[in-house]
């Protein structure tokens, strides 16, 4: 079978099956709740509004989201032995990964887009103005970030459990310790890196000056990136090379 | 036997889980036809079924199924052969049509509706072919198995404790459908599972596995006749005491006692015959019972598996 065929049924199989009923609806749920409930909202207008009402609490939900979704999918399969009966198809197996990110990740975008851009008339702007689309594009690239930790927990671990675990024991942790409240290693953090991203890309479509510096930019963005290449990658080569199912 | 016949040939084939081995020098030959894999729970048979699909790599030596290697070719192995694992899971999400369609638009092979309705009807889920697999019984979950593992057309299915979670109706049933499938639509079968009595009405061909180690293989009726013949189940008053005696007088190669029967492996039938009399005698041991195993697979897998103990 044509490789594109197979893994365009690889995606419809995981979308069907694995984002059915409860998780899907309950995310998105969480999502809108928690716009509708920032008291921000109706105090200022304008796109730093948008970017104090979502960014504080939307960092948290979407380190949530990721943390809770992904490894459903990626080690929650190995628990539920799919992978075991899947694998026993003529699939190749750097093309059920695939299916698995492209599935996922698509739909956390989904969902991510959709809660920003019902808060876009909450806040009083308008579609047609550059904020919400730059949170959309830094919030994407952020979660590509966090996707990528946690595909690659989920994929070494094999456990949905102890993936969740580990993952939000890594993100609050570089998130909240001292050593990556400034210098170099705040670039770690989603708070700096998506604040640096965020508040470049508004100030340059608005055409105002910004707080950060290009290299600053460029240096959030190339960090961000490149460890989400490394991890897809590594978790590619052991997914294909290394690992053993019994 | 050659090697084109052969659909499965392992070669010392060894795996180790940590500090446990699973698997120690197995060598399999399994040759077209439907063929039987049997041993007790934690003999092998899983690890071995998951070595020839490629989802395990042996440790050492070398798997191939229809020639292919098991690690570095197992996508070629797995377009010819269709599995149905032990406790499969399937996306319960779906209905039991739907997911047979996918599985056969990944085996590439005609996904008409009808065609997918053929397979339910085969395997009785034709009235539950709309309902969502979570809806499932066990008992449905394994004809959906074997319908998966049959839906891509394959050459050889693998089937692992196929029987499992069925009643004995269903079981009869089931076993009687993999005999039809093989004479009508020559699709050969390789199945795992340890209750013998089910295998021996439809396998040509046996292995029997037991600590990771093939302990023999042949024609099912080859093997029947070669234990008949020189394997004897005996009875006394105190058997444990008989089978040392016998060991000790050379009148028996080996003897070892399974669920309270003392089975003796002979060179000659006539010596034990003309010897065992005048042993009694001199022990002061009743004869209970004295026979030639009968010939079938339970009482052959019995006496392998009891004489590998010894």
């Amino acid at each position: 079978m044509n490789w594109k065929l197979s893994l365009l049924r690889l995606v419809l199989l995981e979308f069907e099956g694995y984002w059915s009923f409860p998780v899907f609806e309950l995310v998105l749920f969480a999502a809108f709740f928690s716009i509708l409930n920032q008291p921000a909202v109706t105090m200022i207008t304008g796109y730093s509004n948008l970017n104090k009402g979502i960014y504080g609490i939307g960092i948290l939900l979407q380190i949530l989201t990721v943390g809770l979704i992904v490894p459903r999918s990626f080690a929650g399969s190995f628990g539920r032995r799919e992978i075991v009966v899947l694998l026993s198809y003529p699939v190749k197996r750097w093309s059920l990964l695939l299916s698995k990110i492209v599935a996922n990740f698509l739909a956390l975008l989904a969902m991510l887009s959709c809660a920003i851009l019902v808060a876009v008339p909450l806040f009083g702007l308008s579609f047609f103005e550059a904020a919400p689309y730059a949170l959309i594009l830094t919030s994407s690239i952020q979660l590509l970030f966090l996707f990528s930790i946690a595909m690659f927990i989920s994929v070494i671990v094999k456990n949905e459990v102890v993936s969740v675990f580990v993952f939000l024991l890594v993100m609050f942790g570089v998130e909240f310790n001292p050593l990556t409240t400034s210098g170099a290693f705040a670039y770690l953090t989603q708070i700096k890196s998506n604040d640096i991203l965020y508040q470049y890309l508004t100030a340059l479509f608005y055409n105002t000056p910004s707080a950060y510096g290009f290299d600053q930019f460029i240096f959030a963005l190339s960090f961000t990136l490149l460890i989400s290449f490394a991890l897809i990658t590594s978790a590619f080569v052991y997914y294909t090379h290394v690992m053993q199912i019994d | 036997m050659g090697a084109l016949s052969e659909l499965i040939a392992t070669e010392s084939l060894v795996k180790f889980f940590g500090n446990i081995t699973a698997l120690q020098e197995l060598d399999l030959r399994i040759p077209k036809g439907i063929s039987g894999f049997i041993g007790p729970n934690g003999a092998g048979k899983t690890t071995t079924i998951n070595i020839l699909l490629g989802l395990l790599k042996p440790d050492q030596g070398k798997a191939r199924v229809f020639g292919f290697d098991s690690w570095h070719e197992s996508f070629r192995i797995r377009q010819k052969v269709g599995v149905l694992h032990e406790r499969p899971s399937y996306p319960g999400a779906f209905t039991g049509q739907r997911y047979l369609e996918h599985v056969a638009a990944i085996y590439g092979v005609c996904q008409s509706p009808t065609k997918v309705q053929e397979i339910l009807k085969t395997v009785g889920l034709s009235d539950a072919r709309d309902r969502a697999i979570k809806t499932y019984s066990a008992g449905m979950i394994q004809r959906l198995g074997l319908a998966q593992a049959l839906v891509g057309e394959p050459e050889l299915a693998i089937l692992d404790e196929p029987t499992a979670n069925l009643d004995p109706l269903g079981r009869i049933e089931f076993l009687e459908k993999i005999k039809e499938l093989h004479q009508k639509e020559g699709t050969d079968f390789f199945v795992s599972s340890h209750i013998l009595p089910e295998l021996e009405r439809i396998c040509d061909w046996v292995s029997i596995v037991n600590h990771g180690i093939v302990v023999a293989q042949g024609r099912t009726e080859d093997l029947t006749a070669e234990y008949s013949a020189s394997i004897f189940k005996i009875e006394a008053s105190d058997n444990d005491l008989l089978a040392s005696q016998l060991k000790e007088t050379g009148l028996v190669e080996k003897a070892w006692t399974e669920a309270g029967t003392l089975y003796c492996k002979v060179r000659n039938a006539k010596d034990l015959q003309s010897g065992l009399p005048k042993l009694l005698t001199e022990l002061r041991l009743e004869l209970r019972s004295f026979q030639p195993m009968t010939n079938n697979l339970e009482e052959i897998f019995k006496s392998v598996i009891g004489r590998d103990k010894e």
